[in-house]
């Protein structure tokens, strides 16, 4: 096994390199050794071209059942991982529609004060003697006669009738 | 390998597996540690990190009118504080606040500074900022500004029943109430607060909340008050009070039967939405109509004759010895106003308001049954309003009383009332001789208040026999009230009081009046009682408080939509000229009085002698003769005018007309209450006069 030592001591392997290479050379299938130590490995070339490979019957389906397998735990991820993220998502969602109704009522309340404040018996008396109206009589009555003004509905039999 | 070198390999694994079981050690113990150990430590700050602890503001109940018209509310505003030791600048953060704030930039300085050297952690900055100013602070998305969520009141219709409503104070960092229904019903008012937890991500933003407490929001109130009438009766208690130069008034017009209060106006009056402040008139802020007691004066009389028709066997056309103008009780002496009436019936009485008729009617009833009718009419005891100064008056017992007491007690002095207490008797007679508890709450949140069941205090023939007679004192010629303002379509009857106001410093009674006037609408089935009372007037009851009461009572007619009793004629005048052509009247007779009271400042004697419907004052000088005031009668029309026939019976009235030579047509039976043409108009020849007459 290599040692940092040894690992740090490339400069007398690289000064080692072109024996290594001529070794090499002699050797095809020898392999670059490991540094420092006794040990050597070597390739062997074999030609598998002429290898069919056995068709397997059982490996499609242990494919498919991988895939499910797969597929399954991906299902049973997202089964958890969605309502989780979807939870998170519409707790945002929430908060802010909190917000905005609280927000509405505050505003409504705002314009409930002000449509009272422009109701109030003061505002409306100061803006009726403004034009001129003044206030109404109990059940009053506009009796209607020849002399009221013809603007108004005439009520009695005409003296034709 | 050689077994040195794999012996070396052994030991270097063993040495990383222990290294690996020690890490796995550690952090197994580091776990214990996180997650048994320091749990709760470690939740706390993840808490404070993760979550944001949220408070959720109770508002404060409204309170509306009768017909759901909001007269106090809430509203959601923010408060600003800091936290002065994460404040990076203090210049600067004094310069950002104070000019978004409108405060002074140096005061604010002074004060973060202060409170950065004594290492305190808040600091508030401004309470109840406006939405704008909100707004503005939270673009600028500085992490040691921090807002609370606030309330604040609003009374939308200002001074309109301010002193019904009351205001509010802040303690504690919570709004209480410091008077009105805002004291009074203040825990049905007031909510309790709720907390939030707001869980929150790296950016502050709301990912879930849970409710810690929830807020329970005060209850909203419903008055009986209603807001028209209200503002009507403020409108024109103003008015009474200014052209009087008056000091102070109260109106109260209230539903006889029910006891429902439709308004409780007082002068001065003040703007809630307003702090007090030193420009306001002293006493602006007192609810007068119910927590300051006076002596009634001539009202009182009322409550006289009542017991008499109730212990006695005294009747209205029972014929009172009034003598001649002066009588001497004790020692003391007690005058009529302007002249005696001699003999008069029990209901001339009360028209005139003659004082030793009102004396010799108490003797008659006796002192005991007189304060045993006091007390049943409510004087002397609190109405139970709901309003937290509410007095009771003041009625002595009867050891106290002196030898002539029974004379004060019978023209209304030696006792003292609010006019609330007073529009309570005045029901008595209105309602057929109950006595009602006055409300001013109609619902409390969603809860109609229970009526309580009214307790009889006098027959309802003797209610019956009063309303007639009081109705006599606005009708005939002579009675106090008869140029008080008539209300169209309606009768109505009322007695006027004017009592002088005792100085309590010189112990005199003053040249200054109570001028009051209570009454009921319409005669037959009274459905609205109104009593008006002006304090401080130079001019009396009638033509002081005469002419707001007409004005009130006929607003709250026509907005309570009560049936007509009478043929409507129309009054081309505004109510307004109708004020001012009262305020003519008023200071003719305010002239008149000055003439009489002129004649008594001559005198050596203290000034007892009042207006012929006001109440002397008790005096311990022996009996002298105090002139008679020059009486000014109007002529009566001549020629081709028209006579006034109000008043008078069918029988005077025929009798009149053939007398004068002039045609009548009558209509209906009773007293005459409306004629055509009207008294002192020009008559065609041959015309004839209608007259109505009713019951």
């Amino acid at each position: 096994m290599a040692t940092l030592a040894t690992f740090f001591r490339r400069t007398d392997w690289i000064a080692a390199g072109e024996q290594t290479t001529s070794r090499e050379q002699m050797n095809h299938y020898q392999l670059r050794a490991l540094p420092n130590d006794d040990v050597y490995f070597y390739s062997k070339r074999i030609d598998n071209s002429r290898i069919i490979r056995q068709a397997d019957p059982q490996a499609k389906t242990q494919c498919w059942s991988a895939i499910g397998a797969a597929c399954l735990l991906a299902v049973l991820v997202g089964s958890v991982a969605v309502p989780s993220v979807g939870a998170r998502l519409a707790g945002y969602k929430v908060e802010t529609l909190k917000q905005e109704r609280q927000a509405l009522l505050d505003e409504r309340k705002k314009l409930e004060v002000e449509e009272a404040a422009l109701l109030s018996p003061a505002r409306l008396d100061a803006l009726a003697k403004q034009h001129n109206l003044s206030g109404a009589a109990a059940g009053q009555v506009i009796h209607l006669d020849s002399t009221t003004d013809s603007a108004l509905a005439f009520n009695v039999k005409s003296p034709r009738e | 390998m050689d077994a040195g070198a794999r012996l070396r390999a052994v030991k270097r694994l063993t040495w990383l597996v222990g290294a690996i079981v020690l890490w796995g050690v550690a952090i197994f113990l580091k776990l214990i540690s996180l997650q048994l150990i320091h749990h709760k430590k470690y939740l706390a700050m993840a808490r404070q990190q993760q979550e944001m602890k949220v408070e959720l503001p109770a508002a404060r109940g409204n309170i509306y009118d009768r017909n759901g018209q909001p007269l106090a509310m809430s509203l959601p505003v923010d408060s600003v504080s800091v936290n002065p030791r994460r404040v990076p600048n203090l210049s600067i953060a004094s310069e950002v606040l104070a000019s978004i704030l409108n405060i002074d930039r140096e005061e604010l300085a002074g004060r973060l500074q202060n409170a950065v050297e004594l290492k305190k952690g808040f600091l508030w900055v401004k309470r109840k900022i406006r939405p704008a100013e909100s707004e503005r602070l939270k673009s600028l998305h500085l992490d040691w500004i921090d807002f609370h969520p606030e309330s604040s009141r609003t009374y939308p219709a200002g001074p309109v029943a301010s002193h019904v409503l009351g205001m509010l104070y802040v303690e504690e960092d919570e709004e209480r109430g410091a008077a009105g229904i805002e004291k009074a019903l203040d825990s049905e008012l007031r909510g309790h607060a709720g907390t939030e937890r707001l869980l929150t991500d790296v950016h502050r933003r709301g990912l879930d909340s849970q409710i810690s407490l929830a807020a329970q929001a005060g209850k909203s109130i419903t008055l009986t008050i209603d807001e028209a009438i209200q503002f009507t009766a403020e409108k024109y208690l103003r008015l009474a009070v200014e052209s009087n130069h008056a000091s102070t008034g109260s109106i109260v017009a209230m539903n006889p039967n029910s006891g429902e209060v439709y308004a409780m106006a007082n002068y001065p009056t003040y703007d809630p939405n307003l702090p007090p402040s030193k420009n306001e008139p002293p006493g602006a802020r007192l609810n007068l109509g119910a927590s300051v007691p006076f002596e009634p004066g001539s009202v009182f009389k009322v409550v006289t004759l009542s017991a008499a028709l109730e212990t006695t066997n005294i009747r209205p056309d029972t014929i009172i010895n009034c003598g001649s103008g002066a009588m001497n009780f004790f020692g003391r002496v007690v005058h009529e106003a302007k002249h005696g009436y001699g003999s008069i019936s029990m209901a001339d009485v009360l028209a005139h308001s003659s004082n030793i008729g009102a004396i010799q009617i108490g003797l008659k009833v006796g002192e005991k049954n007189l304060l045993d009718y006091v007390h049943r009419f409510g004087f002397g005891s609190k109405s139970g309003v709901p309003l937290p100064a509410e007095a009771s008056g003041r009625v002595r017992k009867l050891e106290r009383w002196t030898k002539t007491s029974i004379a004060s007690v019978a023209m209304g002095q030696e006792i003292s009332t609010t006019t609330l207490q007073l529009a309570r008797a005045c029901s008595v007679i209105a309602n057929g001789g109950l006595l009602v508890k006055p409300r001013l709450v109609l619902k409390d949140g969603d809860i109609a208040q229970q009526y309580e069941q009214p307790v009889r205090v006098i027959r309802p023939e003797t209610a019956i026999t009063m309303r007639q007679m009081m109705e006599g004192v606005v009708i005939k010629p002579f009675g106090t009230g008869f140029h008080l303002p008539r209300i169209s379509g309606y009768s109505f009857g009322g007695k006027t009081g004017s009592a002088q106001i005792y100085d309590v410093a010189s112990h005199h009674y003053t040249h200054l009046y109570n001028a009051s006037f209570m009454g009921f609408a319409p005669v037959n089935n009274p459905s609205i009682v109104v009593v008006v009372t002006v304090n401080g007037s130079k001019g009396f009851g009638a033509p002081v408080a005469g002419p707001a009461f007409s004005a009130v009572m006929a607003e709250a007619l026509r907005v309570m939509d009560v049936p007509k009793d009478l043929p409507e004629t129309i009054d081309p005048k505004s109510d307004d000229q109708k004020m001012l052509l009262a305020k003519a009247a008023t200071r003719a007779d305010a002239d008149n009085a000055a003439d009489a009271v002129m004649g008594d400042e001559s005198s050596p004697q203290p000034n007892i002698l009042e207006e012929e419907d006001t109440v002397p004052s008790m005096a311990t000088a022996a009996a002298v003769t105090i002139p008679v005031a020059q009486v000014i009668i109007p002529k009566k029309p001549e020629g081709s005018q028209a006579p006034n026939f109000r008043g008078k019976t069918m029988r005077a009235v025929m009798e009149e007309a053939t007398e004068l030579g002039l045609r009548i047509m009558v209509a209906g039976s009773g007293v005459a209450r409306q004629q055509v043409p009207p008294p002192g108009s020009i008559l065609q020849p041959g015309e004839a006069i209608r007259v109505q007459f009713a019951r």
